[in-house]
């Protein structure tokens, strides 16, 4: 916010999107509880910038994946999905002592820190920002999304805020449908192996927000800390 | 030893493990410390037994004058401890250290109100005695 000028606005509609995506889903436990830019303005402050509805839900639940070879997933009931690459780590210097984020490097401390997994990612694929058809990023707090979208390379550094308040993360219509479940912010919190869930469902065509033709979608894990990330394909 | 008190009684005391014993120890007579490699210079906080830039375990005390500036901040308005409920809005913040090499310090800005705190801005250490032989260093603008 201080080296870009991202807004309270613009996180809030991030945690507008994702509370409309899970408007859909049965499963979502905010899924009947609609939100606007102003009642986003309106929540309480907790951590200045975190309002209330920047803030993820804490929740208890449970999720499972399974994961076999291709071979083996050829014969399960249930069509599978592609794990194209996966990639885990951070920056140098990212975790620099047990207060992980006081004492990063200047050049990475307004980043998620996500950078050096999202090149390994691509590399291993063969694929690029452009080739996601739609993505689950890890969203404990609002403005850690957009850190992640900067860090995987779908828009420039500090125009996150922006990206995201131009509709990007929308479905239908945005460039890059994002938590189509509602995410931790509006589904559940179950530390983001939900997303890799509703990637899964992307995949299969069974999302309640699905997009049509899904061919790849990426999954990761949480920005601000040593991180993890997935690339999905449609099988 | 001063006697002001910015935060309350029940909030959880320092705990020194053995490498960052010698740190307390300073603050309790309000020297602030950094801690350096003594291969490289490399600086670092908080203390811990290896350099992160060069992998040597030799290492010695730092002292520091107590001033910088203001790197990045929150505002809290939550009392995440129930005491702290007559504190807030409390604001923590994160120094550069003048003359440590870049390191950062995570501590609370006090005698202001939290809306002027900003990045960039001057403080100075103000120490927050707790008992015999624990202090806490805070900062107040400079």
């Amino acid at each position: 916010m201080h080296l870009y000028g991202t807004t309270s606005e613009q996180m809030g509609h991030i945690a507008v999107t994702f509370r409309t995506h899970a408007a859909r889903n049965p499963r979502a436990v905010m899924g009947q509880r609609p939100m606007t830019l102003a009642d986003h303005q309106a929540s309480p402050m907790i951590a200045d910038p975190f309002r209330l509805f920047d803030c993820c839900l804490e929740s208890d639940g449970a999720c499972a994946v399974v994961v076999t070879t291709a071979e083996r997933a050829r014969d399960c009931r249930r069509r599978p999905v592609a794990l194209l690459a996966s990639a885990q780590g951070t920056v140098r210097g990212y975790g620099w002592g047990p207060f992980a984020t006081v004492n990063i490097p200047d050049e990475s401390f307004a980043t998620g820190g996500g950078t050096g997994v999202a090149r390994r990612l691509w590399a291993q694929a063969g694929l690029n920002p452009g080739d996601v058809d739609v993505a689950q990023i890890y969203d404990h707090f609002s403005g850690l999304v957009i850190l992640s979208l900067e860090d995987f390379g779908f828009c420039a550094r500090g125009e996150g805020g922006p990206f995201v308040a131009g509709g990007a993360l929308a479905w239908p219509d945005g460039v890059l449908p994002t938590n189509t479940h509602g995410g931790s912010l509006s589904e559940a919190y179950i530390h983001g192996l939900n997303h890799v869930v509703e990637g899964v469902r992307q995949l299969r065509g069974e999302s309640t927000c699905q997009v049509d033709g899904a061919d790849v979608c990426l999954v990761t894990s949480a920005a601000g800390v040593p991180t993890s990330a997935l690339l999905l394909g449609r099988q | 030893m001063s006697n002001q008190r910015w935060f309350p009684d029940d909030m959880p005391p320092p705990a020194a493990s053995r490498e960052t014993l010698g740190w307390w120890q300073a603050a309790a007579e309000h020297r602030l410390l950094v801690q350096r490699c003594t291969d490289c210079g490399q600086t670092r906080m908080p203390p811990g037994p290896l350099c992160p830039a060069c992998r040597s375990f030799n290492r010695a005390w730092q002292e520091v004058s107590g001033h910088g500036t203001v790197y990045t901040y929150t505002i809290v308005h939550r009392a995440y401890v129930p005491s702290l409920a007559d504190t807030l809005p409390y604001v923590v913040i994160v120094v550069e250290l003048d003359g440590s090499g870049g390191v950062r310090l995570t501590s609370n800005l006090v005698d202001a109100d939290s809306a002027v705190v900003h990045v960039g801005m001057a403080v100075e250490v103000a120490w927050e005695d707790l008992g015999p032989g624990v202090a806490v260093p805070r900062f107040r603008p400079a």
